[in-house]
């Protein structure tokens, strides 16, 4: 299978330590890859990445392939012309990713008119195709609606239309679903699943919820302090999930654990990029740890049927 | 418990307000501070009275004998922009002081009481800032009369307004504070839980706003004195000595420049002061309007 | 968007009111008599009469009060006791040139500190935002008089490339008046300008800051547009509440920056009338400044309701 999005030994520092390092990740045409972890352990900052949203002062080393495009250290035309044609983004915080002054109209032509010559009904007749694709009720209505007249829900919708506009060829989506009510929440969620496996869109899934991972995903990448500790399918993941902090991520979930039991929770939180030592970056916090983790970088281990994970433990000649 | 939470925050603002470490603040505090030394130290230490006229001295430029030149009638341009700055810091200080014991009263009450009380007190200074503030001072410069105590009490009756508004906006925020409700569940008088728990925590803001309207005073002072409405010659003042000494910018700029420039510079004191104040004070706080 | 705009007109009324009887109040708050004051060494028993006669110095405060504020809104201002003449042809001879000196001092002020405000916040920490902010701080500090009398001597008296003072009427010829307009102008703008660099630099670093500009470039608008489109729009409503605010400021200036240039204008009548105590005078154009600037602040309010849609739609509070 062709890798579509292709991340070798990705580094990102804001000058206060790096916030990734020596992080690496594919992502084939038509997969869908959910990237699980606790916030502050740099799931956005690899988005940003991706998109070239990082700030100016952030350091970045290593290797970002998209579709034979090197993207790092690309030309902002070169970039632009891949941004919301080929590559997407769907935003973080529903709410707050529509421009308040503009009509949902006038935002999705904006689009359109930048990368296409395109005049202005056909660009309205695609937007109200799209806006019926992903459920947003009166389409046409719509097109002339502020976002402060719409709920919350419709708002995501919209912001997924907006993204799905030009039929990118892969996603990125950015917590796409954590500002909404849970209900709301399971209802985009089946339209993106739905739109996004009619199109085959790859999507890079980034959340902190395993829930939304688990009803999406095919493939799921668990980080932790701006590494990838374990990466498997999701069955294997949720079935036999291999690295400590995987295993105390699905006890922490009400959905994964067993009935009955308490809900465990992880002592301590994700270390600050500054505190970062070169061991194990789990190992403060890890019930397993043991002298090595604290000094070495535990070795990225394969398992048979594929999967990874980053853990002394998980080594052959432990 | 309560009791130490309550002085915590009552010396909170007021030590915060003096370990200020702001660079901006430093440099303000600083050239105002040198300048007010050599407005004083200056004059005393010059061999020529601001007044002293040296006719066969008349413009001359600047010398070891006068540093900054001399103006037309041979007076000494250093010893006179001294005298001068004196006289804005004067202005500065006095009006400042006017506003703040004006509007911090005010503002208390009001926002303290709210209600009828609130609109007694703010409307009628909501009438005052409707007026541009230059315009105010001239309708009061226009029945009582020019010169620098009239000057003083106009530019202080002008920022009054602004000062009771954010005397009044802190402390209805502050009103809702826990260290209030603690005092006043203590059996605390309302005039008492006004000066010694809501006045000191919302100092901080007036101390801001005023030293940036001390600022614009200097300008109002040299402007209303420019043109002849503000301190009355012969005593220098810095806009009285640009308006006289506009007519020979030709022959002898020197005598146009260093007023101007001590206007600017005091201004820029008290400036750096209030900007580095606030954001020491309100680290996320907006950019300063006039 | 018109009900709450009424709204305001409404809440305005009472405020101009109060600012009616404070510059009424002017004449009656001099000490001694004022028809001695303003006839000084003139002043004869004569003379003094037929002033209190024509200001109805004898009648009662209020009759006096709604004799004036009545004759103003029927468009009888008074009349300039020195010259005879009335005060409505000297209102409609230096309006023009005081109304040309803001509005070319605003748009200016506006155009600048808009401009350099957003390179700022674009190039925040960098270069450009340094020299804005040092520019700002100047422009705040410097007095606008003097700016004025510098701008003369660079450009009229040592490369005399421009007239250092006079005014020549629109009426008369185009090129004539702009040309001693422009460093009136400049001078006259200064402040403002850095007070909007300060304004815009904040509002943008706000907008900027924003998901919806993240998303548009993530969705490959150029920065030009997502910059001048999106950010600029967002950040307008907190600029124009500022130039509403500020508009005092240059509608008070005027006064200053009229002598250093000797422009006929408005701000020449306060000072002039002003300094020879004619007071009918001095009522007539600080009301008739006042208003201008209580009118500047609710058009920019009109502005930022016009341009945000959540306000356009929004009923009267």
């Amino acid at each position: 299978m062709t890798q579509l999005l292709d991340i070798r030994s990705l580094s990102v520092d804001y000058g206060y330590g790096a916030v990734i390092r020596d992080l690496s990740l594919t992502v084939s045409a038509g997969e869908i890859v959910g990237l699980v972890g606790e916030s502050g352990c740099g799931k956005t900052t690899l988005g940003w990445s991706v998109l070239g949203l990082l700030p100016r002062s952030a350091r970045v080393d290593g290797s970002i392939m998209f579709d034979g495009t090197e993207l790092i250290g690309l030309q902002a035309r070169k970039r632009r012309r891949l941004l919301g044609v080929r590559l997407s983004l769907i935003p973080q915080a529903a709410m707050a990713s529509l421009d308040p002054m503009f009509t949902v109209g006038h935002q999705i032509r904006e689009i359109i008119m930048t990368h296409q010559r395109a005049r202005r009904s056909d660009a309205d007749a695609t937007t109200v195709g799209r806006l019926r694709e992903v459920g947003v009720a009166a389409p046409e209505a719509r097109l002339h609606a502020f976002p402060h007249e719409l709920s919350g829900g419709t708002r995501q919708r919209v912001a997924t239309a907006a993204a799905m506009i030009l039929n990118p060829s892969m996603l990125i989506a950015d917590e796409p679903t954590s500002s909404l009510d849970v209900t709301i929440q399971a209802q985009v969620l089946g339209v993106l699943r739905s739109i996004i496996l009619e199109q085959g869109t790859a999507v890079l899934f980034i959340t902190h919820d395993l829930g939304v991972v688990a009803q999406i995903s095919d493939r799921i990448a668990v980080m932790y302090a701006g590494e990838i500790v374990e990466e498997a399918s999701a069955e294997d993941l949720f079935e036999d999930p291999k690295h400590p902090y995987t295993k105390k991520l699905l006890a922490a979930h009400p959905g994964f654990s067993n009935k009955g039991q308490r809900l465990a929770t992880i002592q301590g939180s994700v270390p600050d990029p500054a505190q970062r030592t070169g061991g194990c970056r789990f190992a403060p916090r890890c019930p397993v740890a043991i002298a090595v983790c604290q000094e070495e970088r535990p070795p990225w281990v394969t398992l048979d049927s594929g999967r990874h994970v980053r853990c002394v433990h998980s080594a052959p000649n432990h | 418990m309560a009791t130490t939470v309550v002085t915590a925050r009552r010396t909170g603002t007021i030590a915060r307000l003096l370990s200020v470490t702001d660079k901006r603040f430093l440099i303000g505090s600083a050239i105002i501070l040198v300048v007010a030394i050599a407005a004083f130290v200056v004059p005393a230490l010059s061999p020529y009275g601001p007044n002293e006229i040296i006719p066969q001295n008349a413009l001359s430029g600047p010398t070891f004998q006068h540093l900054l030149g001399s103006d037309d009638l041979g007076r000494d341009v250093f010893v006179r922009v001294m005298v001068g700055s004196r006289v804005s810091l004067g202005v500065a200080i006095g009006s400042g002081f006017i506003a703040v014991l004006l509007g911090v009263p005010l503002g208390l009450i009001a926002g303290f009481a709210s209600g009828l009380v609130d609109n007694i007190i703010m409307r009628p200074l909501d009438v005052l800032m409707a007026f541009p503030a230059i315009l105010l001072a001239v309708v009061i410069v226009a029945f009582a009369g020019t010169g620098t105590t009239v000057l003083i009490v106009a530019i202080g009756i002008v920022y009054t307004p602004v000062i009771a508004r954010v005397m009044r906006a802190t402390t209805m925020a502050s009103r809702t504070q826990t260290y209030v409700d603690v005092a006043r569940a203590r059996g605390a008088s309302a005039l008492r839980i006004l000066i010694r728990h809501v006045l000191p925590n919302s100092i901080g803001p007036v101390v801001v706003q005023a030293s940036l309207l001390m600022g614009f005073a200097i300008l109002l002072e040299a402007a209303f004195s420019f043109i002849g409405l503000g301190v009355r010659p012969p005593n220098p003042s810095l806009g009285s000595m640009l308006a006289s000494e506009r007519d020979f910018l030709a022959e002898a700029p020197w005598v146009v420049i260093a007023p101007g420039m001590a206007v600017m510079v005091l201004v820029l004191g008290f400036n750096f002061i209030g900007d580095g104040l606030r954001d020491s004070l309100d680290p996320f706080g907006r950019a300063r309007t006039r | 968007m018109i009900r709450v705009l009424l709204h305001r007109v409404v809440l305005i009324v009472p405020i101009l009111f109060g600012a009616s009887i404070i510059v009424f109040a002017i004449i009656r708050l001099v000490p001694g008599d004022p028809a001695v004051i303003m006839l000084g060494l003139n002043a004869t028993p004569k003379l003094i009469l037929h002033i209190h006669q024509q200001l109805g110095l004898s009648q009662p405060v209020y009759v006096q009060y709604s004799h004036w504020i009545g004759g103003i809104l029927h468009g009888n201002w008074g009349y300039d006791y020195l010259s005879g003449q009335p005060i409505s042809g000297l209102l409609t001879t230096t309006l023009p040139v005081t109304g040309e000196l803001v509005v070319l001092a605003l748009g200016l002020a506006v155009a600048l500190g808009v401009a350099i405000g957003s390179l700022a916040a674009l190039y925040r920490g960098r270069l450009p935002d340094w020299v804005s902010q040092v520019i700002s701080m100047i422009g705040i500090s410097i007095p606008d008089f003097w700016l004025g009398i510098m701008l003369t001597l660079l450009f009229a008296l040592v490369l005399g490339v421009l007239p250092s003072s006079g005014f020549t009427a629109l009426t008369v010829s185009v090129p004539d008046n702009l040309i001693h307009m422009i460093l009136p102008v400049v001078a006259l703008a200064s402040g403002l300008t850095a007070v909007l660099i300060r304004i815009t630099r904040a509002a943008m670093l706000e907008v900027l800051g924003q998901e919806y500009i993240r998303f548009a470039r993530a969705s490959g608008v150029p920065e030009w547009r997502v910059v001048l489109h999106h950010g600029l729009r967002n950040a307008a409503a907190p600029i124009l509440t500022v130039i509403g605010l500020q508009a005092g400021y240059l509608f008070g200036a005027t006064i200053v920056i009229e002598t250093v240039f000797s422009l006929p204008g408005l701000g020449q009548l306060i000072l002039n009338s002003t300094l020879t105590h004619d007071y009918p005078v001095i009522q007539a154009s600080v009301l008739v400044l006042t208003l201008l600037f209580v009118a500047t602040n609710l058009l920019t309010d009109a502005a930022v309701l016009a341009i945000d849609p959540r306000l356009r739609q929004a009923r009267a509070a």
